[in-house]
């Protein structure tokens, strides 16, 4: 493990903003914190950074402890939402900045010069050098911003919420190419979203946060299909509940089995979830009963919006290719669940 | 150059506005300044020369400039050091701190003054003690340095506190993360930042210093050659019927804002590609 987390806790006047963290990162790994505003993932962020620290806990990178450390010695490249580029320095100097700092360590002129070509052409910006940051756009920003951390050669990259404060287009465009860039390094990279799409798409594994403590820490696949709590499958996707029978790993609404994921011991009358696109619609009475109040069109698949018979919203998604076309607003159709959840 | 919304003007209205704002210029500023000039040059330029050769008005110009020199630095690491704490912390009595800061503006100058009398006067709460230590503050250079600071305090302070606000400490937490010691972080981030904002500052708070009149009349004692400043000489030249000396000493202190107004210009023309690169948002 290069990177193992124990017991951390934070408390900021009262409320615990972290409480009893552990978690561990592995050599190249690339690792998403995410969750909700004010579930601790920022702060987290800071302590491995140096810039705060916990109360209780420890931090341990390959064998070093992390908290007796200043930030100096931690050789984090560190990536801001706001850029946080100097903005009286050009595009190269902002780069050179770290290899400046080395005091009696700092490389020759031609090395800095070197090693700025090299960071400019990993981050597509050849020719950028004499910029000045108000003289860029915000995702070419945000790649000098990485440019400048890679620059010192770093043992850890961390980035927070870096693509925040960016339009979709570009967002999604540079998230394929931090991942490129991950694997081009095979640094170990720890990136703070709140973005749930964002951290399913980039990250190897995630660490979902609820109010300071770990939801569920998995993959991608784990965290979307197998869901730890209510609060994970909530936060990763929309659902809908539904009453069911439920007997051991099946459940069943009027005529319709399903599997159910149980994670209690339940059995008899419970709120089941399941997801929006995990259901079929059918115009037999089976199922949930309800009436369809909307029909949306979208790139490839068909939303609907529905309303059961206790007064209920229900949404479910269907690829375009399988609906049927008979269907009509203020249609009484009954729903069928493919897979649920009981938590 | 940061944004270029500005129009050239189209009918009546936008030339008569224009025209007005010329007028009231002229009459509210060019005309009192032309007419010190023209006071000053009454008696030729020989009469005029004399003025310089006055050794009371000389004295007053170099207490006026050693004032200056002495109240500056003094007022540019308070500046600093009270606008890093205002902006860079969260502390109790920040709010209080940032009143205190501005209070010199809404005083009157007079009471600047008077409060260091009230405290190192023969009556006031020093008094005795620096009598029996033979110390002068009242009536001597310190008394003055000690109003004119007062007076002068929020200028610099109240040019980088809102600057260092809206900047924010993302790029001084980038810096130290890149290995920046505190003093690298200082010099090579903060202070490139805000030193436009700091010059401003220094030159509102320079030509304050040379011109204040009110707080170091209270303590100046007004003794010719010793604690004459400038603005205080003119008076008494002028309260003597001697409107040439008068007014050829307060073409020195125009001067003196003249030569401030042109190091602002020159500096902002020099640098005017960097400034307008930095603002660009």
């Amino acid at each position: 493990m290069a990177l193992t987390i124990n017991n951390l806790s934070k408390q900021f006047a009262g409320f615990a903003a972290l409480n009893d963290i552990s978690f561990s990162v592995k050599e190249g790994e690339f690792i998403a914190l995410l969750g909700p505003s004010g579930s601790g993932k920022t702060t987290l962020l800071r302590m491995l950074a140096g810039l705060d620290y916990p109360d209780k806990g420890t931090i341990d990178f390959k064998g070093q402890n992390y908290l007796s450390l200043p930030v100096k010695e931690r050789k984090i490249g560190m990536v801001f939402q706001s850029y946080a580029l100097f903005r009286h320095m050009t595009v190269a100097k902002n780069i050179a900045f770290g290899l400046e700092m080395r005091g009696k360590n700092k490389p020759k002129r031609e090395e800095i010069n070197e090693t700025i070509t090299r960071l400019l052409k990993l981050v597509q910006l050849e020719g950028f050098e004499k910029r000045y940051p108000a003289q860029l756009s915000g995702g070419q920003r945000q790649r000098v911003a990485l440019a400048r951390a890679l620059a010192i050669n770093p043992s850890l990259l961390l980035l927070d919420e870096p693509f925040g404060a960016l339009d979709a287009m570009v967002r999604k465009e540079l998230r394929r190419w931090l991942r490129h860039i991950h694997d081009e390094t095979g640094l170990t990279t720890i990136f703070v979203t709140h973005d749930q799409e964002e951290a399913l798409d980039l990250a190897d594994r995630i660490v979902l946060l609820e109010g300071g403590k770990i939801a569920q820490y998995d993959t991608a696949d784990k965290i979307i299909n197998h869901p730890k709590s209510e609060f994970v499958f909530d936060f990763v996707g929309s659902g809908n509940a539904a009453d069911a029978d439920i007997k051991g790993e099946i459940a069943s609404i009027n005529g319709c089995e399903f599997p159910v994921v149980n994670l209690t011991n339940f059995s008899g009358r419970q709120k089941v979830k399941f997801r929006n696109y995990d259901a079929l619609i059918s115009n037999e009475e089976k199922g949930i009963k309800a009436q369809l109040t909307g029909i949306f069109a979208s790139t490839g698949f068909l939303r609907f919006e529905a309303i059961d018979n206790g007064g209920h919203h229900l949404e479910i998604i269907i690829p375009e290719r399988n609906f049927d076309h008979s269907l009509k607003v203020g249609d009484r159709v009954g729903i069928l669940p493919q897979k649920a959840y009981l938590f | 150059m940061r944004r270029k919304s500005a129009k050239s003007p189209q009918n009546i209205a936008d030339y008569t506005l224009i025209l007005f704002a010329f007028f009231w210029m002229a009459l509210i500023i060019f005309l009192p300044l032309a007419s010190v000039l023209f006071n000053a040059f009454k008696g030729g330029v020989s009469k005029y020369l004399e003025t310089f050769a006055d050794p009371d008005a000389m004295d007053a110009l170099k207490l006026t400039l050693l004032v200056t020199a002495i109240v500056l630095p003094l007022n540019i690491v308070f500046g600093i050091a009270s606008a890093w704490a205002i902006t860079r912390f969260e502390f109790v009595g920040k709010t209080i701190l940032l009143s205190i800061i501005d209070l010199p503006f809404s005083l009157s100058p007079v009471i600047s003054g008077l409060v260091w009398v009230l405290m190192f006067g023969a009556q006031g709460w020093f008094g005795e003690f620096l009598q029996a230590h033979d110390i002068d503050v009242i009536y001597a250079l310190p008394g003055i340095v000690l109003a004119t600071l007062l007076v002068t305090l929020p200028f610099v302070a109240r040019e980088l506190i809102p600057l260092m606000d809206d900047n924010g400490t993302d790029e001084e937490v980038a810096a130290v993360t890149l290995g920046a010691s505190g003093w690298d972080v200082f010099f090579r981030i903060t202070l490139p930042n805000i030193k436009w904002a700091l010059l401003y500052g220094v030159l509102l708070c320079m030509a304050r210093a040379m011109g204040e009149f009110g707080a170091v009349s209270v303590v100046s004692g007004h003794i010719r050659g010793l604690t004459n400043t400038l603005p205080l000489h003119i008076e008494v030249a002028y309260n003597e019927y001697n409107t040439i000396g008068a007014f050829g000493a307060a073409t020195i202190l125009v001067g003196l804002a003249f030569v401030t107004l042109a190091i602002k210009t020159i500096l902002e023309w020099r640098y005017a590609d960097e400034l307008s690169a930095q603002h660009r948002h």
